[in-house]
């Protein structure tokens, strides 16, 4: 049972690990396709990426085995890269992720007449591409102030929590103002309110309904949070993990991109896992 | 109602054809002649936007008919030929796709191949959204599968390619056309993603590169990042009200 649960876990993130290898691999160096195939310029190629680049993928599991993610294409080991990113991101993603908690709890106590247009709202919103919140956020805040330099730097921290919360916030908001109405008009709700609880002890208990019917979605705004950070970091001029990935996609650093990779992947494992367990606990099936 | 909103959509779809030619004057006024003005290349603002919408709403139409249609056989040939294997394969690979940011696969794709991106963006598109869409749809399919008129539809001997085009495929509206959709919407943030994160020329009529270039001008001209934006907002809404529109007729 533990194995198959092990097994379960790793596998989505072996597989993401392998398949963006084999993506990157398989394609050939935009430098070759540039400088063409000529022998010399593959030799110069071959000594430039010496030592930075992933051989094979077999080379790459030996160097995981070891506990290493390998070196980027400045050589430095890419468990530093990262574990300085992760540390810049993890305090913004965690203050959003509470947002998007937030915004959910607070669309369940919402009036009922409000629920449905709330519902529309943030579904056109958590539709919109995550980059749009990061140039609405910074278009406002430029357009106010006039310069980018008239801001300290704890203003675009906070703008770029919103930001990297805005389109989760939206998408739980609006599965939570379906759920809530779904609820509301459920036999226990009526049941609930026929013993005499008050509208607020009956939206309370409705919360605990809401929080399994939304734990799926764990998984989708753990994917969502790391999407708009992508966005969000290089926008507002702050460094973390989107805008390692987005320094590592420009220079097409493999090493780096794999290692994000195992990140995104192993944390929306996590998150899957999380999501089944506290389902599991509730007693609802996956 | 659901209808009306294809009509401003295919207005777009033939906008995205026309051409924006520069003039003399960059970042001119708002004038009869140019209704939002010009933009710093001395183009006419609301035509370079008209012609940026339309292009990123035909690559989006394009893309989203591309992945339905090859997600759409081969969940039905994983349906109709059950195979246990196969499905399970399908679930573990839509696990590991979806644990990567889609925009991540298409530009780690793109970081490699950039020279031809035109190619390399759809196919890496197409890659990463045809696990999760076939797996959707083999669900769909499924469901369907055991309908007690499809039970009687195999009864009476019809053929495999007429149960899959007259019966799954019309019944399996509510799932195919909102998905095609949210793939339609996430192709046209895909082409916006590699504009927004600068990998496009700054000339290229794109949402994704007005909306960087309207960020780096809102101090002394607004309007190219108020207007971008609700050009987005626009396109989406209309596609979110033609999802809606299916998805209420699903029940």
């Amino acid at each position: 049972m533990a194995l198959r649960a092990c097994l379960q876990f790793l596998a989505p993130i072996a597989l993401a690990h392998f398949l963006v290898f084999l993506l990157i691999g398989a394609l050939p160096d935009p430098a070759v396709s540039m400088l063409g195939v000529s022998s010399a310029n593959q030799e110069v190629l071959r000594r430039a990426q010496d030592g930075s680049n992933p051989g094979s993928y077999l080379s790459v599991l030996q160097d995981l085995a070891q506990g290493s993610l390998g070196h980027s294409l400045d050589h430095t080991p890419v468990s530093d890269e990262l574990r300085r990113a992760i540390l810049e991101s993890a305090p913004r993603l965690a203050l959003s992720l509470a947002l998007i908690v937030a915004a959910a709890i607070m669309v369940a106590f919402l009036p009922n007449c409000a629920l449905p247009l709330v519902g529309q709202l943030s579904g056109l919103f958590a539709f919109l591409p995550p980059f749009v919140a990061p140039f609405v956020g910074v278009g406002l805040l430029l357009w106010t102030r006039g310069s980018q330099r008239a801001f300290d730097d704890n203003l675009w921290w906070w703008a770029c929590c919103l930001a990297t919360a805005a389109p989760g916030a939206a998408l739980a908001a609006s599965q939570a103002a379906q759920v809530t109405l779904q609820n509301l008009g459920a036999p226990f709700a009526r049941t609930h309110r026929a013993f005499g609880a008050s509208p607020l002890r009956l939206r309370v208990t409705l919360v605990h309904n809401l929080t399994v019917e939304l734990i799926p979605t764990l998984e989708k705004l753990a994917v969502g949070l790391l999407s708009a950070a992508l966005f969000a970091e290089p926008v507002l001029g702050l460094s973390g993990l989107g805008t390692l990935t987005v320094r590592a996609i420009r220079r097409t650093d493999m090493a780096v991109l794999l290692g994000i990779v195992l990140v995104s992947a192993t944390t929306v494992s996590l998150c899957r896992a999380l999501a089944a367990n506290i389902r599991a606990r509730y007693g609802v099936a996956g | 109602m659901t209808r009306l909103l294809f009509i401003p959509l295919l207005l777009l779809l033939a906008a995205g054809f026309l051409e924006a030619p520069a003039h003399q004057d960059t970042w001119s006024p708002a004038s009869w002649q140019h209704p939002l003005g010009t933009d710093e290349f001395g183009r006419d603002l609301l035509r370079v936007l008209l012609i940026s919408t339309g292009r990123s709403t035909l690559f989006g139409a394009l893309l989203s008919a591309m992945a339905v249609t090859l997600a759409t056989l081969t969940a039905a040939a994983t349906t109709l030929q059950a195979f246990p294997p196969v499905a399970a394969a399908i679930r573990l690979v839509t696990q590991a796709v979806e644990s990567v940011p889609i925009f991540l696969w298409v530009l780690a794709a793109f970081a490699s191949y950039r020279t031809h991106s035109t190619t390399i963006i759809p196919i890496a598109f197409l890659l990463a959204v045809l696990p999760i869409s076939t797996h959707v749809l083999r669900g769909e399919f499924e469901r369907l599968s055991r309908e007690p008129y499809m039970d009687a539809a195999k009864l009476s001997g019809v053929s495999l390619l007429r149960l899959f085009t007259a019966y799954y495929l019309p019944n399996a509206q509510a799932v195919l056309v909102p998905l095609g959709v949210q793939l339609f919407g996430i192709a046209i943030s895909i082409r916006g993603a590699v504009g927004v994160l600068g990998f496009s020329t700054r000339a290229d009529c794109d949402l994704g590169i007005l909306l960087l270039r309207g960020k780096e001008n809102v101090g002394e001209h607004p309007l190219l990042l108020v207007t971008t934006v609700v050009a987005l907002v626009a396109v989406y809404g209309g596609l979110e009200g033609v999802r809606r529109g299916f998805v209420g007729r699903g029940g």
